[in-house]
């Protein structure tokens, strides 16, 4: 007489393979039928449970940063391997390739975001162009106490006003209006 | 237990190794490592990334945050570099990587207490049809955290045979046990994921050797 098949052979039924006599055992036996069908079901949802995927920029920072933490290493005799002069030459070969735009290094302990869809600093050209735009508060307060071209027009008076026209005129060669 | 084994990467590597198919590095690999023995260092720059994506996931579906898994992954790396002036080439590469990713993540694992928090909010209390009408991006989180609840052993059988792909016989190697080990363990993760998704409690059942 077949007694319950074992969880081993539950499983090759589950993956469609098993002997003949384990698939017959089953479809008479409810107790092993709804274990098999329970692992079916929770095997399709364990399928669909993807990760979310980073995006490049994270895997090209992950593998500076272990090339960094190697070097280190080896710097300081933690590998045994070359000399310290011959990891830096391998840090820069591992690196040669990717272009750095702004000479700043990203932060040793940050991990990089999983899903920014920013450059990590080291290489966002336009975080430098955002810094150099900062204006200081002396600046600021320049700038909103500027008088517009047309406050000034506005405050001339009526010989002023002559004259300026006049000189448009003469520069933009047109006859008196 | 898992969490027993050594941590010390010449024993990880010696161990793994035990349990090896011949002749099952891939040429690219065997090319890459035999540079970084020679202390060509960027040598192992290729094979980071040829396989931390992998590597990434599986520590990911370890510990189920985007943070852990990019600590995880980077000194599952550093381990396997430490490590790599010993490895014989009897095993896969992917196989001995990966069972230094594990081990990396079931002694982190065993160094932090759960969040309980984080995972009483994982887990619907109950899901009468298994999370039917739950959108997709919600049902992938809800599975993740439950694989994440799931015992040790069992959780790093099915991640590596369901997300790794890998046969019964290289997830036995990577985790040190029998094939019919790592399919009775398959088959309780699955019904312990089916049990919590349906909002019943844990049966840790022969999660042995």
């Amino acid at each position: 007489m077949w007694g319950h098949v074992s969880d081993d052979g539950l499983m090759d039924l589950v993956e469609g393979s098993g002997p003949a006599a384990a698939r017959t055992h089953v479809e008479a036996c409810a107790r092993c039928r709804e274990r098999v069908a329970a692992a079916q079901e929770a095997l399709g949802l364990a399928h669909g449970a993807s990760v979310p995927e980073p995006p490049q920029a994270y895997w090209e920072a992950m593998r500076r940063r272990i090339g960094r933490l190697i070097v280190a290493e080896t710097s300081r005799g933690g590998f045994g391997l070359r000399p310290a002069l011959a990891a830096a030459a391998a840090l820069v070969a591992l690196l040669g390739l990717l272009p750095v735009r702004v000479a700043r290094e990203a932060p040793r302990d940050e991990a990089p975001p999983a899903w920014s869809a920013l450059p990590v600093p080291a290489e966002d050209a336009g975080l430098a162009v955002l810094q150099g735009l900062d204006a200081d508060e002396d600046e600021l307060v320049a700038m909103t106490s500027r008088v517009s071209l047309a406050d000034i027009v506005s405050a001339l008076s009526d010989a002023e006003s002559q004259d300026l026209a006049q000189a448009l005129r003469a520069e933009l060669n047109v006859g008196p209006s | 237990m898992l969490v027993e084994l050594a941590l010390d990467p010449l024993v990880l590597a010696a161990s793994a190794e035990r349990a090896a198919r011949p002749g099952a590095v891939r040429a690219d690999d065997r090319e890459a490592i035999a540079a970084c023995q020679r202390g060509e260092q960027e040598a192992f720059g290729r094979l980071v990334e040829r396989y931390q994506r992998d590597v990434y996931r599986l520590c990911y579906r370890y510990v189920n945050n985007h943070q852990d898994a990019n600590d995880m992954a980077q000194e599952a790396f550093l381990k396997a570099y430490r490590a790599i002036g010993r490895f014989r080439g009897d095993s896969a590469f992917s196989t001995w990587l990966y069972r230094i990713a594990v081990n990396t993540c079931l002694n982190f694992r065993a160094a932090r207490r759960p969040d309980p928090q984080l995972l009483d909010d994982s887990i619907p209390d109950k899901a009468p049809h298994l999370l039917e009408g739950v959108e997709r991006d919600e049902r992938a989180r809800v599975v993740r955290a439950a694989v994440a609840r799931l015992p040790d052993r069992q959780r790093a059988t099915l991640i590596l045979k369901v997300y790794h792909d890998l046969t019964h016989e290289e997830v036995a190697g990577i985790l040190g046990s029998s094939v019919g080990t790592v399919k009775a363990n398959l088959f309780h993760a699955l019904n312990n994921l089916r049990r919590m998704l349906a909002g019943g409690a844990l049966d840790t059942g022969a999660g042995g050797r």
